[in-house]
């Protein structure tokens, strides 16, 4: 549930009890009210009546006619030497059937014992007074309309907060979603004048411009590593060359010599590889064309069958006759062959190399040691692993990785009985 | 031939310059930018090696210059920027070979060679060494109008031994030369072992004297003239 949504909730529940406990603490002091004002204009009436009594009725005649008159006003005659409370004011509230009508109303009632020529009655002053369940009604229906109108302000209020002061919060959330570390400016936030959201902005850029910044040195000092490192071994390979050209060397000197210069090679290969990976990570653009994978495959296959051949491995294929692929083109053949070379190395003497292409998916599976090795190592960089051959760099995976996802294909490791390991591109 | 090497690296200048120059080749220098582009405007060099990263400028900037003066020289660019757009903007203007550094000097010399014979010879050329006729355009070799017949990778290595004639060539020189990027990735020279060793054999089936040497297990020598 959204923030908002919840906020809202709470809310709502909490008019909810405050409009049932409204309802309650209305419809009591309204009664109360009603009560206090029906009592008073009773006991003003029995006084009138009391006065008019005894200053204008002759005969218990009278009394009865009154009645007869005036339904609200009875004279009940009592048994005289009978013992009464003398009570001034004795209220009650009792139903009667309203003659009219012919149905049940609710009556206020006061009464009094009073002496009229000697003899006790009882008098009754009664008015009817509004009911009770319809004053409840009355007022629940009133309180419900009001707590309509207010649920309803509140959500549209509510509605109107979130797409107005809430904007710059949704902003900022959608441009950190979006984020990523090695994009080449640091996201802009949209300007808000709520402090909080202010806050938050300015905090948020200072850290990602922060990070932006440590990654980028960092990026940049492989990368400058790289580079620097390009022109001694450049001059290191061309002395070498001259080198070896020396009249009168010697086959002692010349042992000297060979393990330099396979040393100069892997650390040129090594150095390539480092700078391809930080370019890469970079992002840098990448021309796409539309690019036979099949054909890429036929090529590079067939330049490698010599190493195959070499290390006495046998190759089958499965091939579609033509998959096009939208992709870099040295990429693609970068990551082909890294792929191949790695099914090639990683085998056993008399194994398979199997590469079975489709539209969708790319396997290139090898035969080696019966066990699946660990895939989440094995696209570490420098990765130390007791199965890695000696003059391999440890790059070859980890590139073909980047290069699947600079691409918008997946690369992933299966492994499947009995010794199979195999690679997946899915494009 | 006259070629005009720019090259801020002293040692690797120096380097360069005495294996062309031993390769028959008249080479000038320049280390710095302002010091090309005079040499570059004053004078016709039949091809330019040249650095990108310069002390002054930039190597593209004398390659755009290159092109609004339309010399006809031809451009191999050496860089330590392995930058992929590096490569296509080098290429797009005008540049006709673009080489990574560290690169090998027999590499070197095997592109300065093609791209002179391109130039020079507008596709009509002959190779020819002793009783060896190489037409490169049409990748026919023959042997005292035997013809060979020679797989592309041995035609190949024919070349890379004919540009670099009493020099050694290192296997990994060859090895990168036959198979590109992929060569990094092995160790094993077996590969240029049976290419060397199959050519041999077809030159000298051919009737040719033994021209190629393996040195000490370093690499090879191709001699014109192999003294018996």
């Amino acid at each position: 549930m959204k923030l908002l949504a919840r906020t809202t909730v709470i809310f709502l529940l909490y008019a909810v009890v405050v409009a049932a406990a409204g309802t309650w603490v209305y419809y009591t002091v309204i009664r109360k009210l009603y009560y206090v004002y029906v009592d008073r204009t009773l006991t003003r009436r029995k006084m009138r009546v009391k006065r008019s009594a005894r200053l204008e009725l002759r005969t218990p005649a009278d009394l009865a006619f009154w009645h007869r008159i005036d339904h609200n006003v009875e004279f009940v005659p009592l048994t005289a030497g009978g013992q009464y409370p003398v009570r001034p004011d004795e209220f009650r509230d009792r139903m009667m059937l309203n003659t009219i009508t012919g149905e049940p109303q609710q009556y206020r009632q006061i009464a009094e014992v009073v002496q009229f020529q000697g003899q006790p009655y009882r008098l009754e002053v009664r008015t009817s007074v509004l009911d009770d369940g319809d004053l409840l009604v009355g007022i629940t229906v009133a309180g419900a309309i009001l707590l309509g109108v207010l649920l309803g302000g509140i959500l549209i209020i509510q509605h109107v907060l979130t797409r107005r002061y809430w904007r710059p919060f949704y902003h900022t959330l959608a441009v950190l979603q979006q984020y990523q570390l090695d994009q080449h400016h640091a996201p802009v936030l949209a300007p808000t004048d709520i402090p909080e959201f202010k806050a938050l902005n300015a905090a948020l850029t200072r850290v990602l411009s922060k990070h932006q910044r440590l990654y980028h040195r960092q990026r940049e000092f492989a990368e400058n590593a790289a580079h620097e490192l390009q022109t001694p071994l450049a001059i290191l390979r061309t002395k070498l060359d001259s080198l070896v050209q020396a009249p009168g060397l010697t086959e002692e000197q010349a042992g000297h010599i060979e393990p330099l210069l396979a040393v100069t090679q892997r650390l040129t290969h090594l150095c390539r590889s480092l700078l391809l990976l930080v370019h890469l990570d970079q992002q840098l653009f990448f021309p796409t064309e539309t690019v036979d994978l099949a054909a890429s495959l036929r090529t590079q296959l067939e330049q490698l069958r010599e190493q195959m051949d070499a290390a006495d491995l046998t190759l089958e294929t499965d091939l579609a006759p033509q998959v096009l692929v939208a992709v870099n083109r040295s990429l693609l053949d970068i990551l082909v062959s890294n792929l191949v070379v790695n099914a090639i190395r990683h085998n056993r003497p008399g194994g398979v190399v199997r590469v079975v292409l489709t539209p969708q998916l790319l396997k290139v599976e090898n035969t080696g040691r019966p066990q699946a090795l660990p895939a989440d190592q094995l696209f570490a960089r420098f990765r130390t692993n007791p199965s890695r051959p000696p003059g391999s760099v440890g790059l070859g995976l980890p590139i073909a990785r980047q290069i699947c996802e600079t691409s918008g294909f997946l690369l992933s490791y299966h492994y499947e009985e009995p010794g199979w390991h195999q690679m997946r591109v899915r494009m | 031939m006259k070629l005009l090497i720019v090259e801020d690296e002293p040692e690797l200048l120096d380097t360069v310059v005495r294996y062309l120059q031993a390769q028959q080749y008249h080479c000038e220098t320049a280390s710095t930018y302002e010091q090309a582009q005079e040499k570059m405007l004053l004078y016709d060099y039949d091809c330019i090696i040249l650095d990108l990263t310069l002390p002054g400028g930039d190597g593209l900037d004398l390659l755009r210059e290159l092109q609004r003066q339309q010399k006809p020289t031809g451009v191999i660019i050496t860089s330590a920027r392995a930058a992929v757009d590096d490569r296509i903007t080098g290429l797009e203007l005008g540049a006709d070979d673009y080489l990574p550094k560290p690169f090998y000097l027999p590499e070197l010399s095997a592109r300065v060679a093609a791209l002179v014979r391109r130039r020079h010879f507008q596709g009509t050329n002959l190779l020819r060494v002793g009783q060896l006729a190489v037409d490169v355009p049409a990748r026919r070799a023959a042997v005292a109008d035997r013809p060979l017949n020679l797989t592309r990778t041995e035609f190949d290595l024919l070349l890379l031994l004919l540009a670099n004639q009493k020099r050694v060539i290192t296997k990994g020189a060859i090895a990168e030369h036959l198979s590109g990027d992929a060569a990094e990735q092995f160790d094993t020279f077996e590969n240029v072992y049976a290419h060397v060793k199959n050519l041999k054999r077809k030159l000298t089936e051919a009737g040719a004297p033994n021209h190629i040497r393996m040195v000490y297990g370093l690499g090879y020598r191709f001699d014109p003239e192999p003294a018996a």
